[in-house]
Protein backbone atom coordinates (compact mmCIF):
# COMPACT_ATOMS: atom_id res chain seq x y z
CA UNK A 1 0.00 0.00 0.00
CA UNK A 2 1.55 3.35 -1.33
CA UNK A 3 1.52 5.61 1.55
CA UNK A 4 0.09 9.70 1.16
CA UNK A 5 2.54 11.86 0.51
CA UNK A 6 3.22 14.35 3.51
CA UNK A 7 1.98 17.81 3.19
CA UNK A 8 5.21 19.27 3.28
CA UNK A 9 6.12 17.38 0.21
CA UNK A 10 3.39 18.30 -1.42
CA UNK A 11 3.44 22.13 -0.90
CA UNK A 12 6.94 21.45 -2.58
CA UNK A 13 5.16 19.57 -5.59
CA UNK A 14 2.63 22.24 -6.11
CA UNK A 15 5.65 25.00 -5.34
CA UNK A 16 7.27 23.47 -8.77
CA UNK A 17 4.47 24.11 -10.66
CA UNK A 18 1.93 20.94 -10.23
CA UNK A 19 -1.14 22.57 -9.17
CA UNK A 20 -3.08 19.18 -8.57
CA UNK A 21 -0.42 19.28 -5.21
CA UNK A 22 -2.68 22.04 -3.93
CA UNK A 23 -6.10 20.90 -4.83
CA UNK A 24 -4.65 17.34 -2.88
CA UNK A 25 -3.97 19.90 0.30
CA UNK A 26 -7.62 21.52 -0.18
CA UNK A 27 -9.14 18.71 0.14
CA UNK A 28 -6.82 16.72 2.90
CA UNK A 29 -7.45 19.90 5.03
CA UNK A 30 -10.79 21.47 3.96
CA UNK A 31 -12.76 19.89 6.77
CA UNK A 32 -10.46 20.89 9.23
CA UNK A 33 -10.14 24.37 8.19
CA UNK A 34 -14.23 24.76 8.00
CA UNK A 35 -14.61 23.24 11.35
CA UNK A 36 -12.49 25.17 12.95
CA UNK A 37 -14.00 28.18 11.80
CA UNK A 38 -17.34 27.12 11.90
CA UNK A 39 -16.54 26.74 15.94
CA UNK A 40 -14.81 30.13 16.16
CA UNK A 41 -16.81 32.28 14.27
CA UNK A 42 -20.34 30.50 15.38
CA UNK A 43 -22.12 30.44 11.96
CA UNK A 44 -21.63 28.62 8.26
CA UNK A 45 -21.95 31.79 6.72
CA UNK A 46 -19.03 33.29 8.17
CA UNK A 47 -17.12 29.81 8.50
CA UNK A 48 -17.66 30.13 4.31
CA UNK A 49 -15.87 32.90 3.93
CA UNK A 50 -13.22 32.47 6.90
CA UNK A 51 -12.34 29.14 5.15
CA UNK A 52 -12.68 30.21 1.14
CA UNK A 53 -10.02 33.57 2.34
CA UNK A 54 -7.65 30.94 4.63
CA UNK A 55 -6.82 28.84 1.36
CA UNK A 56 -6.23 31.79 -0.93
CA UNK A 57 -4.09 33.39 1.74
CA UNK A 58 -2.53 29.61 2.29
CA UNK A 59 -2.25 29.84 -2.17
CA UNK A 60 -0.42 32.97 -1.80
CA UNK A 61 2.29 32.32 1.18
CA UNK A 62 2.73 29.11 0.44
CA UNK A 63 6.14 29.90 -1.17
CA UNK A 64 6.88 31.84 2.12
CA UNK A 65 6.10 28.50 4.05
CA UNK A 66 10.01 26.71 5.33
CA UNK A 67 8.71 24.28 6.92
CA UNK A 68 10.28 25.17 10.24
CA UNK A 69 6.53 23.92 11.74
CA UNK A 70 4.65 21.47 10.60
CA UNK A 71 2.00 22.13 7.85
CA UNK A 72 -0.85 21.73 9.91
CA UNK A 73 0.40 24.28 11.93
CA UNK A 74 1.27 26.61 9.70
CA UNK A 75 -2.59 26.42 8.16
CA UNK A 76 -3.93 26.08 12.02
CA UNK A 77 -2.44 30.17 12.18
CA UNK A 78 -3.81 30.93 8.25
CA UNK A 79 -7.07 29.87 9.53
CA UNK A 80 -7.04 31.58 13.07
CA UNK A 81 -5.92 34.87 11.48
CA UNK A 82 -8.96 34.22 8.48
CA UNK A 83 -10.88 33.51 11.60
CA UNK A 84 -9.47 37.40 13.42
CA UNK A 85 -10.23 39.14 10.34
CA UNK A 86 -13.83 37.96 10.23
CA UNK A 87 -14.27 38.98 13.77
CA UNK A 88 -12.86 42.16 13.39
CA UNK A 89 -14.99 43.38 10.60
CA UNK A 90 -17.92 42.13 12.27
CA UNK A 91 -16.68 44.48 15.55
CA UNK A 92 -16.77 47.32 12.47
CA UNK A 93 -20.10 46.58 11.36
CA UNK A 94 -21.83 45.84 13.72
CA UNK A 95 -25.75 46.61 12.12
CA UNK A 96 -24.54 45.61 8.53
CA UNK A 97 -26.21 41.75 9.03
CA UNK A 98 -29.38 43.83 10.07
CA UNK A 99 -29.87 45.73 7.02
CA UNK A 100 -31.43 44.65 4.29
CA UNK A 101 -30.70 45.14 1.01
CA UNK A 102 -33.63 47.23 -0.13
CA UNK A 103 -32.63 46.42 -3.99
CA UNK A 104 -33.88 43.80 -3.44
CA UNK A 105 -35.31 42.29 -1.04
CA UNK A 106 -35.14 39.00 -0.35
CA UNK A 107 -36.71 37.88 2.72
CA UNK A 108 -35.30 34.37 4.60
CA UNK A 109 -31.74 33.25 4.91
CA UNK A 110 -31.33 29.60 3.58
CA UNK A 111 -30.93 26.52 6.03
CA UNK A 112 -27.36 26.56 8.06
CA UNK A 113 -25.53 23.68 7.67
CA UNK A 114 -27.22 21.05 9.77
CA UNK A 115 -25.94 19.47 12.52
CA UNK A 116 -25.24 15.66 12.29
CA UNK A 117 -28.56 14.17 13.72
CA UNK A 118 -27.52 12.49 16.15
CA UNK A 119 -26.17 15.59 17.62
CA UNK A 120 -29.40 16.81 19.15
CA UNK A 121 -29.67 19.83 21.46
CA UNK A 122 -26.31 19.29 23.55
CA UNK A 123 -23.83 20.03 20.75
CA UNK A 124 -26.51 23.11 19.76
CA UNK A 125 -25.93 24.10 23.40
CA UNK A 126 -22.44 24.15 23.33
CA UNK A 127 -22.09 25.65 20.19
CA UNK A 128 -24.18 28.64 21.34
CA UNK A 129 -22.00 29.03 25.03
CA UNK A 130 -19.33 29.18 22.76
CA UNK A 131 -19.94 32.27 21.09
CA UNK A 132 -20.28 33.36 24.46
CA UNK A 133 -16.99 33.34 25.85
CA UNK A 134 -14.05 35.78 24.66
CA UNK A 135 -12.20 35.27 21.45
CA UNK A 136 -9.32 34.26 23.04
CA UNK A 137 -10.18 31.57 25.12
CA UNK A 138 -12.64 30.37 22.11
CA UNK A 139 -9.51 30.07 19.72
CA UNK A 140 -7.71 28.38 22.71
CA UNK A 141 -10.64 25.52 23.06
CA UNK A 142 -11.38 24.79 19.67
CA UNK A 143 -7.70 23.97 19.04
CA UNK A 144 -7.41 22.53 22.70
CA UNK A 145 -10.61 20.56 22.65
CA UNK A 146 -12.03 20.18 19.24
CA UNK A 147 -9.12 19.85 17.09
CA UNK A 148 -7.27 17.95 20.00
CA UNK A 149 -4.44 20.50 19.38
CA UNK A 150 -0.63 19.62 21.85
CA UNK A 151 -0.41 22.65 23.71
CA UNK A 152 2.96 23.16 22.39
CA UNK A 153 1.46 22.79 19.03
CA UNK A 154 -1.25 25.39 20.03
CA UNK A 155 2.01 28.21 21.60
CA UNK A 156 2.90 28.15 18.15
CA UNK A 157 0.20 28.38 16.35
CA UNK A 158 -1.17 31.46 18.69
CA UNK A 159 2.69 32.98 19.14
CA UNK A 160 2.28 33.24 22.89
CA UNK A 161 3.72 31.43 25.59
CA UNK A 162 2.42 27.58 26.26
CA UNK A 163 1.82 28.66 29.57
CA UNK A 164 -0.54 31.10 28.29
CA UNK A 165 -2.11 28.51 26.21
CA UNK A 166 -3.02 26.31 29.67
CA UNK A 167 -4.04 29.30 31.47
CA UNK A 168 -6.51 30.19 28.46
CA UNK A 169 -7.56 26.48 27.88
CA UNK A 170 -8.75 26.25 31.79
CA UNK A 171 -10.35 29.39 31.98
CA UNK A 172 -12.11 29.14 28.65
CA UNK A 173 -13.41 25.64 29.61
CA UNK A 174 -14.92 26.74 33.53
CA UNK A 175 -15.91 30.19 31.00
CA UNK A 176 -18.00 27.49 28.91
CA UNK A 177 -19.44 25.45 31.65
CA UNK A 178 -20.49 29.05 33.11
CA UNK A 179 -22.16 30.02 29.78
CA UNK A 180 -23.91 26.51 29.39
CA UNK A 181 -25.43 27.01 33.03
CA UNK A 182 -23.34 24.25 34.86
CA UNK A 183 -22.28 26.78 37.33
CA UNK A 184 -24.31 27.46 40.97
CA UNK A 185 -24.82 31.17 41.15
CA UNK A 186 -23.36 32.05 43.75
CA UNK A 187 -19.61 31.94 41.73
CA UNK A 188 -18.53 35.17 39.59
CA UNK A 189 -18.44 33.71 36.07
CA UNK A 190 -14.84 33.62 34.87
CA UNK A 191 -16.50 34.51 31.70
CA UNK A 192 -16.00 38.00 32.77
CA UNK A 193 -12.19 38.15 33.07
CA UNK A 194 -10.59 40.19 30.29
CA UNK A 195 -8.17 37.22 28.28
CA UNK A 196 -5.22 39.66 29.32
CA UNK A 197 -5.66 39.57 32.83
CA UNK A 198 -4.07 35.69 32.57
CA UNK A 199 -0.81 36.71 31.85
CA UNK A 200 -0.62 38.54 35.27
CA UNK B 1 -3.42 30.24 48.91
CA UNK B 2 -1.61 30.00 45.54
CA UNK B 3 -3.57 28.08 42.95
CA UNK B 4 -1.67 25.91 40.12
CA UNK B 5 -4.00 27.36 37.31
CA UNK B 6 -1.53 26.16 34.88
CA UNK B 7 -1.47 22.60 35.82
CA UNK B 8 -5.24 22.80 36.19
CA UNK B 9 -5.42 22.31 32.08
CA UNK B 10 -3.02 19.21 32.41
CA UNK B 11 -5.04 17.88 35.16
CA UNK B 12 -8.17 17.83 33.41
CA UNK B 13 -6.80 16.23 30.66
CA UNK B 14 -4.60 13.61 32.11
CA UNK B 15 -1.43 15.13 30.67
CA UNK B 16 0.63 15.69 33.55
CA UNK B 17 3.41 14.15 35.15
CA UNK B 18 2.76 11.43 38.04
CA UNK B 19 4.81 14.08 40.14
CA UNK B 20 2.43 17.26 39.36
CA UNK B 21 -0.52 15.21 39.31
CA UNK B 22 -0.03 14.62 42.90
CA UNK B 23 0.46 17.85 44.05
CA UNK B 24 -3.08 19.08 42.17
CA UNK B 25 -4.65 15.98 43.71
CA UNK B 26 -3.45 17.57 47.12
CA UNK B 27 -4.30 21.15 46.05
CA UNK B 28 -7.61 20.51 44.93
CA UNK B 29 -8.51 18.39 47.68
CA UNK B 30 -7.89 21.13 50.10
CA UNK B 31 -9.19 24.00 47.75
CA UNK B 32 -12.91 24.38 47.56
CA UNK B 33 -12.07 26.97 44.13
CA UNK B 34 -9.82 24.79 42.26
CA UNK B 35 -12.06 21.85 42.81
CA UNK B 36 -15.02 23.59 41.53
CA UNK B 37 -13.38 24.46 38.71
CA UNK B 38 -11.94 21.50 38.13
CA UNK B 39 -15.11 19.63 37.86
CA UNK B 40 -16.81 22.94 35.23
CA UNK B 41 -13.49 22.54 32.94
CA UNK B 42 -13.91 18.99 32.79
CA UNK B 43 -17.39 19.11 31.70
CA UNK B 44 -16.76 21.68 29.29
CA UNK B 45 -13.95 19.50 27.71
CA UNK B 46 -16.37 16.58 27.25
CA UNK B 47 -19.16 18.38 25.58
CA UNK B 48 -16.14 20.11 23.13
CA UNK B 49 -15.34 16.90 22.10
CA UNK B 50 -18.68 15.50 21.76
CA UNK B 51 -19.00 18.50 19.01
CA UNK B 52 -20.20 16.82 15.54
CA UNK B 53 -17.86 17.33 12.92
CA UNK B 54 -19.92 19.13 10.00
CA UNK B 55 -19.70 18.78 6.56
CA UNK B 56 -17.82 21.15 4.28
CA UNK B 57 -20.02 23.03 1.83
CA UNK B 58 -19.14 22.55 -1.71
CA UNK B 59 -16.99 24.16 -3.94
CA UNK B 60 -15.91 25.85 -0.32
CA UNK B 61 -12.43 26.49 -2.26
CA UNK B 62 -13.39 26.46 -5.32
CA UNK B 63 -11.82 30.69 -5.70
CA UNK B 64 -8.33 29.48 -4.39
CA UNK B 65 -7.97 26.55 -6.37
CA UNK B 66 -9.52 28.75 -9.70
CA UNK B 67 -6.73 31.31 -8.38
CA UNK B 68 -3.93 28.00 -7.75
CA UNK B 69 -5.05 27.15 -11.58
CA UNK B 70 -4.36 30.54 -12.83
CA UNK B 71 -0.94 30.99 -11.04
CA UNK B 72 0.06 27.88 -12.54
CA UNK B 73 -0.85 28.63 -16.12
CA UNK B 74 1.61 29.32 -18.79
CA UNK B 75 2.21 33.20 -19.43
CA UNK B 76 0.88 33.27 -22.82
CA UNK B 77 -2.00 31.11 -22.62
CA UNK B 78 -5.41 33.15 -23.05
CA UNK B 79 -7.24 33.60 -19.73
CA UNK B 80 -10.18 34.60 -21.41
CA UNK B 81 -12.91 31.83 -20.93
CA UNK B 82 -14.27 29.97 -23.08
CA UNK B 83 -17.69 30.48 -23.09
CA UNK B 84 -16.54 34.48 -23.45
CA UNK B 85 -14.84 33.16 -26.87
CA UNK B 86 -16.13 31.09 -29.15
CA UNK B 87 -18.76 31.67 -32.20
CA UNK B 88 -16.94 34.52 -32.99
CA UNK B 89 -18.22 36.70 -30.26
CA UNK B 90 -15.54 38.22 -28.11
CA UNK B 91 -15.75 41.47 -30.90
CA UNK B 92 -19.39 41.38 -30.32
CA UNK B 93 -19.35 41.19 -26.88
CA UNK B 94 -16.78 43.99 -26.60
CA UNK B 95 -19.22 46.30 -28.12
CA UNK B 96 -21.50 45.88 -25.33
CA UNK B 97 -24.22 43.23 -27.44
CA UNK B 98 -23.72 41.06 -24.85
CA UNK B 99 -24.24 38.10 -27.52
CA UNK B 100 -23.88 34.25 -25.97
CA UNK B 101 -23.90 31.48 -27.41
CA UNK B 102 -26.38 28.01 -27.35
CA UNK B 103 -30.17 28.27 -28.11
CA UNK B 104 -32.24 27.88 -25.22
CA UNK B 105 -35.01 26.30 -25.62
CA UNK B 106 -37.14 28.35 -22.90
CA UNK B 107 -35.33 31.44 -22.30
CA UNK B 108 -38.38 32.88 -24.54
CA UNK B 109 -40.90 32.08 -21.99
CA UNK B 110 -42.34 34.59 -20.51
CA UNK B 111 -39.78 36.78 -21.26
CA UNK B 112 -39.60 41.05 -20.88
CA UNK B 113 -38.76 43.57 -23.68
CA UNK B 114 -35.33 43.93 -22.05
CA UNK B 115 -34.47 39.67 -22.65
CA UNK B 116 -36.93 40.50 -26.30
CA UNK B 117 -34.02 43.27 -27.07
CA UNK B 118 -31.36 41.76 -26.28
CA UNK B 119 -32.79 38.18 -28.40
CA UNK B 120 -32.81 40.67 -31.47
CA UNK B 121 -29.40 42.10 -31.33
CA UNK B 122 -28.16 38.71 -30.86
CA UNK B 123 -29.94 37.63 -33.89
CA UNK B 124 -28.77 40.49 -35.72
CA UNK B 125 -24.91 39.81 -34.37
CA UNK B 126 -25.47 36.56 -35.64
CA UNK B 127 -25.45 37.44 -39.25
CA UNK B 128 -23.21 39.99 -38.57
CA UNK B 129 -20.83 37.80 -37.75
CA UNK B 130 -21.95 35.11 -39.36
CA UNK B 131 -21.69 32.41 -36.35
CA UNK B 132 -22.61 28.99 -37.88
CA UNK B 133 -24.24 28.82 -34.79
CA UNK B 134 -27.92 29.63 -34.46
CA UNK B 135 -27.83 32.20 -30.92
CA UNK B 136 -29.69 33.56 -28.34
CA UNK B 137 -28.97 36.06 -25.86
CA UNK B 138 -28.62 34.83 -22.34
CA UNK B 139 -30.68 37.76 -20.54
CA UNK B 140 -30.46 37.78 -16.77
CA UNK B 141 -33.50 36.72 -14.95
CA UNK B 142 -34.69 37.68 -11.65
CA UNK B 143 -35.26 35.57 -9.01
CA UNK B 144 -36.08 36.15 -4.88
CA UNK B 145 -34.52 33.47 -4.03
CA UNK B 146 -32.22 32.56 -1.63
CA UNK B 147 -30.35 29.64 -2.50
CA UNK B 148 -27.88 27.30 -0.72
CA UNK B 149 -25.86 24.43 -1.75
CA UNK B 150 -28.82 22.21 -1.25
CA UNK B 151 -31.23 24.11 -3.62
CA UNK B 152 -28.23 25.13 -5.95
CA UNK B 153 -27.62 20.78 -5.89
CA UNK B 154 -31.40 21.04 -6.92
CA UNK B 155 -30.96 24.06 -9.47
CA UNK B 156 -28.47 21.97 -11.28
CA UNK B 157 -30.39 18.68 -11.78
CA UNK B 158 -33.63 20.90 -12.95
CA UNK B 159 -30.75 22.05 -15.66
CA UNK B 160 -29.85 18.84 -16.28
CA UNK B 161 -33.35 17.47 -17.40
CA UNK B 162 -33.49 20.64 -19.49
CA UNK B 163 -30.35 20.01 -21.30
CA UNK B 164 -30.99 16.18 -21.41
CA UNK B 165 -34.70 16.12 -22.58
CA UNK B 166 -34.29 19.26 -24.54
CA UNK B 167 -37.22 21.02 -23.01
CA UNK B 168 -37.76 23.63 -20.69
CA UNK B 169 -38.54 21.04 -17.53
CA UNK B 170 -39.21 22.54 -13.88
CA UNK B 171 -37.55 25.95 -15.28
CA UNK B 172 -40.44 26.93 -17.34
CA UNK B 173 -42.51 29.28 -15.19
CA UNK B 174 -45.14 31.94 -16.28
CA UNK B 175 -43.82 34.58 -14.24
CA UNK B 176 -40.66 35.05 -15.00
CA UNK B 177 -38.71 38.30 -14.69
CA UNK B 178 -35.48 39.35 -16.31
CA UNK B 179 -33.71 42.21 -16.03
CA UNK B 180 -32.39 45.33 -17.42
CA UNK B 181 -29.84 45.07 -20.48
CA UNK B 182 -27.70 47.42 -17.64
CA UNK B 183 -27.59 44.30 -15.15
CA UNK B 184 -27.16 41.76 -17.70
CA UNK B 185 -24.35 43.43 -18.87
CA UNK B 186 -22.37 43.85 -15.23
CA UNK B 187 -23.29 40.16 -14.74
CA UNK B 188 -21.44 38.85 -17.95
CA UNK B 189 -18.61 41.29 -16.81
CA UNK B 190 -18.53 40.21 -13.15
CA UNK B 191 -18.56 36.35 -14.50
CA UNK B 192 -16.08 36.69 -17.53
CA UNK B 193 -13.54 38.06 -14.46
CA UNK B 194 -14.19 34.86 -12.50
CA UNK B 195 -15.68 32.42 -14.04
CA UNK B 196 -13.32 29.48 -14.67
CA UNK B 197 -11.31 29.41 -18.29
CA UNK B 198 -12.87 26.04 -18.77
CA UNK B 199 -16.25 26.68 -17.44
CA UNK B 200 -18.04 25.92 -20.93
CA UNK B 201 -21.27 27.48 -22.67
CA UNK B 202 -22.89 30.04 -20.87
CA UNK B 203 -26.70 28.33 -21.36
CA UNK B 204 -28.27 30.62 -17.98
CA UNK B 205 -27.97 33.72 -15.83
CA UNK B 206 -29.71 34.35 -12.56
CA UNK B 207 -29.45 37.25 -10.08
CA UNK B 208 -30.39 35.81 -6.85
CA UNK B 209 -28.91 35.37 -3.33
CA UNK B 210 -26.64 32.43 -1.98
CA UNK B 211 -26.75 31.90 1.40
CA UNK B 212 -28.15 35.54 1.92
CA UNK B 213 -25.40 36.84 -0.37
CA UNK B 214 -26.31 38.70 -3.85
CA UNK B 215 -25.28 36.25 -6.13
CA UNK B 216 -25.14 35.35 -9.99
CA UNK B 217 -25.73 32.13 -10.99
CA UNK B 218 -24.29 30.92 -14.20
CA UNK B 219 -25.35 27.94 -15.72
CA UNK B 220 -22.90 26.05 -18.19
CA UNK B 221 -23.18 23.77 -19.80
CA UNK B 222 -19.70 21.75 -20.95
CA UNK B 223 -18.48 18.71 -22.93
CA UNK B 224 -15.73 17.22 -24.52
CA UNK B 225 -15.59 19.44 -27.56
CA UNK B 226 -14.76 18.81 -31.33
CA UNK B 227 -18.50 19.10 -32.09
CA UNK B 228 -19.60 16.53 -29.41
CA UNK B 229 -22.38 17.22 -27.17
CA UNK B 230 -22.66 18.65 -23.88
CA UNK B 231 -21.87 16.02 -21.22
CA UNK B 232 -21.72 18.33 -17.89
CA UNK B 233 -24.04 20.90 -16.83
CA UNK B 234 -22.43 23.11 -13.76
CA UNK B 235 -23.89 26.15 -12.10
CA UNK B 236 -21.35 28.65 -10.22
CA UNK B 237 -22.53 31.15 -7.87
CA UNK B 238 -20.79 35.03 -8.15
CA UNK B 239 -20.82 37.55 -5.04
CA UNK B 240 -22.22 40.32 -7.13
CA UNK B 241 -19.96 42.54 -4.79
CA UNK B 242 -16.85 41.64 -5.74
CA UNK B 243 -17.71 38.82 -8.44
CA UNK B 244 -15.44 36.98 -5.63
CA UNK B 245 -16.95 32.69 -6.44
CA UNK B 246 -19.31 31.07 -3.60
CA UNK B 247 -19.97 27.86 -4.48
CA UNK B 248 -20.72 25.58 -7.37
CA UNK B 249 -22.44 23.05 -8.21
CA UNK B 250 -22.05 20.51 -11.38
CA UNK B 251 -23.99 17.06 -13.01
CA UNK B 252 -23.20 14.76 -15.75
CA UNK B 253 -25.89 14.78 -18.20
Amino acid sequence: MTEPERDEDLVATFLAGDERAFSTLVERHQTRVFNVALRVLGNPEDARDATQDAFVSMLRKLSQFRGESAFTTWLHRVTVNACYDILRKRRRQPMLRLIADEDDPVPDIGPPVADHADATVDAVDVAAALRLIPEEYRVTLVLADVQDLPYEEIARVLDVPIGTVKSRVHRGRVALARAMGLAGPDREPTSTLRPSEEES
Amino acid sequence: MTHPEELLAGFVDGTLSAKERVTVEAHVAACARCGGEVSLAAASRSALRSLPEMQVPAGIAARALEEAGASRRSAGDDRTPRWYRIGGMVAAAAAGLLVLTLVLPHIGQGDDAGAGAARDKAATSARDTGAATALAAVAIEIRHVNYDDTSLTELTSTYRSDAAGGAAGAEASPARVFGSQKQTDAAIACIAASAPKEGGDLQSLIRARFTGTPAYLAVFLDGPGAGQPADAVTVWAFAVDDCRILSFSSAQL
